[in-house]
């Protein structure tokens, strides 16, 4: 099994937690727990969601006299209903993340130096990076996210969405399309996409996948 | 026929270069009511990465990210005279066969709707060209897939 979304091609650029870069990921994302910086986040990406929650982030000074960050995520598949269950305190924070056992991964990096993502096959590799069993997500956490906002939200997409059968892969459609733009508009205004005109020279390059 | 926006973004950078790469990431899942068969449902996600064409230098120029769902009811009621001459089983065949193709139909009248609002959302800068979706969906048109 691959761990394939677009958060783990982000991961390797930028710094996922960081509050300033607001790029991070190009999804639907919600702060779940947030203290001095996001510890644990869910996203949504085309019906299908995730948790990151952060095993490490920190800055080490190296014995040369440089300073580097070293990030370690947990990233998991999850559904909206165990969100929903988290956030009504049904199930525990440990619990939530192993709730599709198969699809549990870390990844990480120091400086620029990113490690492939890996699988996580139980909870006791990383239990003492997580919160014990038992503690939910609740109002004795600090927190600065607004927890009855981000439930308020996620319950009615969940009724919403309960209502259909919606795809698996099989219809399930998917284009990439890259192309490069004139950056001036001519004289008449007249935007061209593609082609070559007397002022533009424009380059043109397509490269699609069609998942069916 | 029904449109919701969930989310829509659009950033832009300091850079302006002459030409631009737009990578255009379009994914869309289909939803069917589990009572009612006609009411359909569209997911949509389209993510516009713009960077510098320059490989050696190659930084962001702008990003427009929109989260949309698109509600219809699938045109059942052209099959109704089928469904008087044929059984049961026929009529499903029938429907099943066909049903690909009205939501084809349906998606390309979503995507237009899209296209329309990237190309409202990104045309007010002087500076830059007006994006728009056009490739994605000729693609969709012409793969039919």
């Amino acid at each position: 099994m691959k761990l394939n979304f677009k958060a783990v091609n982000e991961f390797n650029s930028q710094n996922m937690m960081d509050h300033k870069n607001k790029e991070i990921i190009r999804a639907t994302k919600y702060n779940l727990i947030d203290i001095s910086e996001p510890l644990m986040i869910a996203f949504e990406q085309l019906n299908t969601y995730y948790f990151v929650y952060a095993l490490q982030n920190r800055t080490i000074a190296m014995k040369n006299g440089e300073i580097a960050d070293v990030q370690e995520l947990l990233i998991a598949q999850t559904t909206l209903k165990t969100i929903v269950d988290l956030l009504e305190e049904k199930i525990d924070i440990s619990s939530s993340l192993f709730s599709c056992k198969d699809e549990v991964y870390r990844v990480g990096k120091v400086g620029n130096k990113v490690f492939p993502a890996k699988k996580i096959e139980n909870f006791e590799q990383v239990d003492s990076k997580l919160p014990i069993k038992g503690v939910n997500l609740d109002k004795t956490l600090p927190n600065k996210t607004n927890l009855k906002k981000i439930l308020k939200i996620l319950k009615s997409e969940l009724n919403y969405r309960e209502k259909f059968l919606i795809s698996d892969h099989k219809i399930d459609k998917k284009t990439n399309v890259r192309f490069s733009t004139p950056h001036k508009i001519d004289d008449y205004g007249e935007y061209v996409l593609s082609g070559i005109t007397e002022k533009n020279s424009v380059v043109q390059m397509i490269n699609y996948e069609v998942e069916v | 026929m029904n449109l919701l926006l969930k989310e829509v973004a659009y950033n832009t950078f300091k850079q302006k270069p002459k030409t631009e790469n737009i990578e255009v990431d379009l994914s869309v899942k289909f939803g069917i009511d589990k009572e009612k068969f006609e009411e359909r449902v569209i997911f949509l996600e389209l993510n516009m990465d713009g960077n510098t064409d320059d490989d050696d230098n190659n930084e962001p120029t702008r990003k427009l990210f929109v989260v949309a769902i698109f509600q219809y009811k699938a045109p059942l009621s052209k099959y109704e005279d089928f469904k008087k001459n044929h059984s049961e089983k026929e009529y499903r065949e029938e429907l099943l066969e066909n049903q690909a193709q009205d939501d084809q139909e349906h998606l390309i009248v979503f995507l237009k709707r899209i296209n329309d609002l990237v190309i409202n959302m990104t045309s007010f800068d002087d500076n830059r060209t007006t994006l728009d979706i056009e490739p994605a969906i000729e693609m969709y048109e012409t793969e039919n897939v």
